[in-house]
């Protein structure tokens, strides 16, 4: 157990020293130059602090509606936030080009999950089964209005959209991070303080009779896990399968007690976004990053699913 | 039962008579009165087409080509068009409202197609892009020719006006073009000559969209013309034998490989238009990493237009016959004229604009 705290520490700490000195730019720690130390200030650096949001806030998203369902194989997406997050940066290519992308998907991602959760809701209840349906409603629909404008745009903005939805960090900058890390970390400490009440939630609605009002936490969770993943997703474009292998794998290393998998989501989400940043990093041309965490995610949450069966133990 | 019989017939006899309406009301476009005959050409994918010729009703799916058309003076030979028809500023209003077929390269509909019965439909060669042995097969099983046009070289601009000039019958506006055409690229060529080796400059172009940077390849139209006014394209990119005429780069990678070029050019597109290139340039030439590229350093950035507006002729079109001028003048501005004059007289000539 001990070793495996450790190495949750390390993790994240050797995958951030890569993500600084690793790059197509060859920056020596002990010997750099000029243009190295500005390309690790201006490039490396927001790049890195940029993964560290994401792999925060998508594995955070990921564990609370896992808890707050008790199901292993939710992530937010299932909420309807990336066909939203799609149809705000469509919407804003298309009509709002002075808007911003960033603005426009977050405000839309919200939009989806609103929806999503007043559709889910029944009799002032929601379950997993009308949640996962109700998103798949809103998905539906928010990816049918993407296709209708898709039709409308020129092929240079098809295909700049495309590219764009596949998720990247490589055009992230220091006033990305401005707006992204500090909302994510203030949202994790947040997380942090509501660990005991995230554990009761994670009981189901015998949490009941503990006294809690499971309606009023369980829309509070949902909107703070899909708050998480918007203001990433919103400036990167959608980044696949974070949300669901690593608080599924950090939950196998730590257990299910919340004040434990905060931190073990919050180390292992670092580490898995950093490191396929610097996968890309070292590729050819400008690969998105979602493809690697997708290439990546689904052979292993194939393997998780058929060791578990699904079930959460 | 018997009387629902003959209402069914009827009906179906009438669904019949107005959709032959339908079908016939796409093909009232006038056409030109010379005879046609049957004549062989190669087109620029190095096909062998049999067409009569001059064609009277042409379905084509790229804006460039009916560039070609505006020019040549054929708009009545058209009568399809894809729907990017819309955003080109050369094009006039009379091409852009005919009907629409689909979009760039695709068609939408076939049945759509072919109730405007066309004589001839033109494409391009870009099998990267879409089936073109699909399109092909399909287009040869309805009995339409096609004529492929490849957007790869400076050359093709003048070989392509040339044969659309010869299968729209239009072939002394065509000769006027070319003619105008190799005259500018002589003209250009001439001053690359004169300047000196250790003035050549090195050259990278840039297109962002949507926050990435997609560098323009070596083997691209507008790599051809900086080479042709007498500098060094830097970037020649090729994955597994195919070489993409965009490569998408993030930004450390464009600082690493691009460190040593004289001059950065940066292209609007239909996405990023003017003012936004124009704010890319200003944040690179604000940022310490970007300066880390020579020529931001010394402020040699310079964002050009290669989109479909008026005053854009940074395209594989005729457009280039100015494109080649904006090109020289960004890269060696001591030694090439304004291009401004030539652009006006180049539109009032060939597309009656002002």
């Amino acid at each position: 157990m001990r070793k495996g705290l450790i190495l949750l520490l390390i993790f994240p700490v050797v995958a951030v020293f890569l993500g600084i000195f690793v790059g197509s730019y060859p920056t020596n720690p002990l010997h750099l130059d000029q243009l190295g130390k500005r390309i690790i200030w201006n490039i490396r650096l927001p790049r890195t602090l940029m993964g560290i949001s994401a792999g925060m806030a998508l594995g955070l998203g990921g564990m609370i509606l896992q808890a707050v369902f008790r199901n292993p194989l939710v992530d937010t997406y299932i909420l309807g936030v990336s066909s939203g997050v799609a149809l705000g940066a469509a919407l804003a290519v298309s009509f709002l080009p002075m808007a911003g992308i960033a603005p426009v998907a977050l405000v839309f991602g919200l939009l989806a999950v609103f929806i999503a959760y007043s559709l889910a809701r029944v009799n002032g209840r929601v379950s997993t089964v009308s949640l996962v349906l109700a998103g798949i409603i809103v998905t539906s629909l928010f990816s049918a209005l993407l296709a209708l404008l898709e039709l409308l745009l020129s092929s240079e903005s098809l295909s700049g959209l495309v590219v764009w939805l596949m998720g990247s960090l490589s055009n992230v900058s220091w006033r990305t991070v401005d707006y992204s890390l500090p909302g994510v970390v203030v949202l994790a400490i947040l997380l942090y303080f509501l660990r005991f009440r995230l554990n009761v939630m994670s009981l189901g609605d015998e949490a009941e009779l503990l006294g809690v009002n499971v309606p009023l936490w369980r829309g509070t969770f949902v909107f703070l896990s899909a708050l998480l993943t918007v203001l990433v997703i919103s400036s990167t474009g959608i980044i696949g399968w974070v949300g669901l292998i690593v608080p599924h794998t950090a939950r196998m290393l730590v257990g299910p007690e919340h004040s434990k998998l905060i931190l073990a989501t919050i180390s292992m989400g670092i580490t898995v976004m950093v490191l396929a940043d610097v996968i890309v990093r070292l590729l050819p041309g400008d690969i998105p990053v979602g493809i690697i965490t997708t290439v990546v995610g689904v052979p292993f949450f194939a393997y998780l699913l058929r060791k578990t069966g699904g079930a959460w133990e | 039962m018997r009387k629902a019989g003959i209402i069914l017939i009827a009906v179906l006899l009438l669904s019949v008579l107005s959709a032959g309406c339908v079908s016939n009301s796409g093909s009232s476009e006038k056409t030109t009165s010379a005879t046609p005959k049957e004549i062989t050409v190669n087109d620029l994918a190095g096909r062998s087409v049999t067409l009569k010729v001059p064609v009277q009703r042409a379905a084509i799916l790229s804006t460039s080509a009916l560039e070609i058309v505006q020019l040549l003076g054929a708009e009545n030979q058209v009568v399809g068009i894809p729907a990017e028809a819309k955003a080109d500023t050369f094009l006039s209003d009379k091409l852009k409202n005919k009907t629409i077929v689909g979009k760039r390269l695709k068609i939408d509909d076939w049945e759509k197609v072919l109730a405007l019965k066309p004589d001839l439909m033109v494409n391009l060669y870009l099998k990267k892009f879409y089936d073109v042995d699909e399109f092909l097969s399909r287009s040869t099983s309805y009995g339409i020719p096609v004529i492929m046009l490849r957007e790869d070289k400076l050359e093709d601009i003048p070989r392509a006006v040339e044969l659309l000039g010869k299968v729209f019958g239009r072939e002394d506006k065509a000769r006027e073009f070319t003619s105008y055409f190799n005259e500018q690229v002589s003209e250009v060529k001439k001053i690359a000559e004169k300047i000196p080796t250790e003035k050549r400059k090195k050259v990278v172009m840039i297109q962002p969209i949507m926050g990435k940077y997609f560098v323009v390849n070596g083997n691209d139209v507008l790599a051809q013309a900086v080479r042709l006014v007498g500098a060094e394209y830097m970037a020649n990119f090729t994955f597994k034998g195919y070489s993409p005429v965009r490569v998408p780069l993030d930004k450390e990678k464009i600082i690493a490989q691009f460190k040593d070029a004289d001059v950065l050019i940066l292209l609007t597109s239909a996405v990023t238009p003017y003012d936004k290139v124009e704010a890319i340039k200003n944040e690179m030439l604000n940022d310490e990493a970007w300066k880390g590229i020579k020529a931001v350093n010394e402020g040699n950035v310079y964002v050009l237009k290669a989109e479909l507006d008026k005053d854009s002729f940074l395209r594989w079109s005729p457009r280039m016959a100015v494109g080649i001028w904006v090109v020289g003048k960004a890269i060696y501005p001591d030694y090439y004229p304004d291009w401004k004059d030539k652009a006006n007289d180049f539109l009032k000539r060939f597309y009656s604009l002002s």
